[in-house]
């Protein structure tokens, strides 16, 4: 089902991919979870159009959940993370501004990628 | 989980889409909310970069809204950033309503909001330039996707849902003032203040797109919502709107207007008429005008200019033909 909700050209969003023959953009957080989802699967177009978009979103991304997100996922596909980590460690301070607890968590996890077990990796 | 036949007719309605076919199911009505006559201002203004303040603040005294020492909530749409579409009403004239409102002696001003398609509310305010607005004004941000839940029963039974879990935010705040922009829809014909309460419903508890309403009929949850959390005032972004394959997808089309008003019915009629369509072809303002507000022109007194005799259709999907009729 993951492939067949796939955007045009690569990720996924919230809901349909077109809508009456307009394609709809993929989403950051359903992308970034969906490629967690899918890390055990033999590569294909699709994942390789959805890792190089989100790759790319990720360039610009400030929005820490969005951020934590794209990092624990990109991590997992060997993609160098180091920058987006500076960001999000920028970005998050010392936690208190930032008003969502789940967020707070996934940011913890993402800053702390690499350093432990992931807490979406597959242990193989 | 069994499904009702109401439940069923009100979803395969959602899943049809705009045809005419179809007609809301009729429920009785426990609130009237309507006033024997609505004001309604169309202001004229050609882009965002100017003094909207000016231009806003003595039209909005001429409303002698009751704002004073009043918590004060402004409702935008928020969907998501879509480079180069006009999708969400402009920060801009959101900054500038806040701003406003705090000049007429609100006790203060949130601006509040639960985006219908993306998850991360940040990511929307930081691409949409709402973040930077905000601080610069020291407004601060409410997303009601993630808020406080209070369980409410609904106060007209249209989609048959019973209840809503809504936002705490949007139930306590003195004034509501949903800040649409002026947009086609895909599946309601278009959107403006009442579809835009569906931002008020909380993502946490009922998902991304909001599908459980979808699925309980759109036009029958917009009802449902609008009587049950009541509009108090609208003030729709027309300056840049969106024609086509709206909300998202469509083409932007210059309006230059902005719509004020103290009843959303008679601004959503206003806006509709402005966008060359026929009010009463839309579902929910037509059901709307038996209990939320005035549809008809002689029950709407204007300020400032007039609903143009001569409009350019907005164009609409096929399924919304209708909306091309009479105004």
């Amino acid at each position: 089902m993951l492939f067949d909700r796939a955007c045009v050209g690569g990720g996924w969003n919230a809901g349909n991919s077109v809508v009456y023959g307009a394609p709809l953009a993929p989403h950051v957080e359903p992308t970034a979870i969906a490629l967690m989802a899918l890390q055990d699967e033999l590569p294909n177009e699709i994942i390789r159009d959805s890792l190089a978009w989100l790759k790319h979103r990720a360039e610009n991304l400030t929005a820490i959940s969005s951020l934590a997100w794209s990092i624990l996922s990109l991590f997992l596909y060997g993609v160098p993370v180091g920058e987006l980590k500076r960001r999000l460690a920028d970005r998050t301070g010392d936690g208190s501004q930032v008003r969502e607890n789940a967020v707070l968590a996934v940011a913890t996890l993402a800053l702390r990628c690499g350093e432990m077990i992931h807490p979406f990796a597959l242990i193989r | 989980m069994t499904t009702s036949r109401r439940q069923f007719v009100a979803a395969s309605a959602a899943v049809v889409g705009g045809t005419s076919t179809w007609t809301i199911a009729r429920h009785p009505r426990i609130i009237d909310l309507r006033r024997p006559q609505s004001r309604v201002a169309i202001l004229t203004a050609v882009d965002y970069s100017g003094n909207l303040e000016a231009l806003l603040l003595p039209v909005l005294k001429e409303f002698r809204l009751d704002v004073r020492g009043k918590s004060v909530l402004l409702k935008p749409n928020l969907v998501e950033h879509v480079p180069g579409k006009p999708v969400n009403t402009h920060p801009k004239l959101v900054g500038a309503a806040a701003s406003c409102f705090l000049w007429l002696g609100a006790k203060n001003v949130v601006v509040a909001e639960g985006p219908g398609h993306e998850r991360d509310t940040e990511l929307v305010l930081n691409e949409t330039g709402f973040e930077h607005e905000l601080r610069d004004r020291a407004i601060s941000f409410v997303d009601l996707n993630r808020d406080e839940l209070v369980k409410v029963k609904t106060k007209t039974g249209y989609s048959g849902i019973g209840h809503l879990w809504l936002p705490k935010t949007a139930l306590t705040a003195d004034l509501v003032i949903s800040m649409p922009k002026i947009k086609t829809h895909h599946w309601a014909g278009v959107t403006l203040s009442m579809k835009n309460m569906f931002g008020i419903i909380p993502g946490i508890k009922y998902g991304w797109p909001k599908n459980v309403l979808h699925w309980h009929g759109i036009h029958e949850s917009i009802l449902d919502i609008c009587a049950t959390v009541p509009i108090h005032f609208v003030m729709a972004d027309g300056i840049e709107a969106m024609e086509g394959n709206g909300p998202l997808q469509g083409e932007p089309r210059r309006l230059n207007r902005i719509v004020l008003a103290d009843d959303p019915v008679a601004a959503d009629a206003t806006c509709v008429r402005l966008m060359g369509l026929n009010p009463r072809a839309v579902r929910h303002i037509e059901e709307g005008s038996r209990f939320l507000g005035n549809i008809e022109s002689n029950r709407i007194v204007m300020i400032g200019d007039p609903v143009p005799k001569s409009v350019e259709p907005f164009r609409v999907l096929p399924d919304f033909r209708n909306l091309m009729a009479t105004r």
